[in-house]
């Protein structure tokens, strides 16, 4: 996909993406760096390849991201009403964003191997929790095996990433 | 090998609490067990790591959008 095409398809969608991520987090400031951000990662992984659902591979990005930010802004909030010492440390330095976009690229990359090396049942469950949003009990049932058996299933597949990541990390 | 982090009882402790906030929003008991549990320094870098790698697996391109046009969106 050309960058002007894909420049179009986000403009196109813009305030729709904005107003979706302010539901979710709540902020248009928020809302507006997590559209940013999902555009840099959307046009990262749409330079080298056609697919199929640009637009809901964009309103995806915009999703995860807005659900982290306000999973770690709860618990900066949490533990700042906690009294708990040193959470800076624990707050990652912002990169520039050539190093997001490399950073994110082949991040994408391993995860898209590691992903596909994983046995089938593992991969559809995990593809269904991460990636379309299920809840264990709804993979269950389509998969027909138990909530338990769900919840290993992901489980594995998500350590099996994390082992991809960290094995290049440390290379 | 390069186990380390995931047969790390934290880290798989992290992704149990990122698995349960995913099935069902965490009501103020659990959220409090949370805060205590992420009092301890360790616990709070495993958090992390599981937090990023829990963003970053759900930015990954489905194979319907690497192929055929799914059926219905998420």
């Amino acid at each position: 996909m050309q960058d002007a095409q894909i420049l179009n398809l986000y403009t196109t969608h813009q305030r729709d993406l904005l107003s979706y991520a302010s539901s979710i987090v709540g902020d248009d400031g928020r809302a507006e760096d997590i559209a940013q951000d999902a555009y840099m990662r959307f046009s990262t992984a749409m330079s080298d390849e056609w697919r199929s659902n640009p637009v809901g591979y964009l309103f995806r990005i915009v999703r995860n991201l807005a659900l982290d930010c306000r999973r770690r802004a709860q618990f900066e909030k949490a533990l700042f009403s906690h009294n708990v010492d040193d959470i800076v440390e624990a707050i990652p330095a912002e990169k520039s964003a050539p190093e997001q976009e490399v950073m994110a690229r082949n991040e994408l990359e391993l995860l898209q191997e590691a992903m596909d090396e994983l046995p089938e049942r593992t991969r559809m469950a995990v593809e269904m929790h991460r990636l379309g949003g299920y809840k264990l009990r709804e993979i269950a049932a389509h998969m027909n095996i138990s909530v338990s058996m769900a919840q290993y299933l992901v489980k594995e597949g998500i350590k099996h990433c994390q082992r991809r990541l960290s094995s290049t990390a440390s290379a | 090998m390069t186990d380390i982090e995931c047969g790390d009882a934290a880290w798989n402790q992290a992704v149990d609490w990122l698995m349960r906030e995913h099935e069902e929003s965490l009501d103020d008991a659990a959220r409090e067990a949370l805060i205590d549990w992420l009092a301890s320094p360790a616990h709070r870098k495993a958090y992390e790591q599981a937090r990023t790698l829990w963003l970053v697996t759900g930015l990954v391109p489905t194979s319907d959008e690497q192929s055929d046009p799914p059926s219905d969106d998420d």
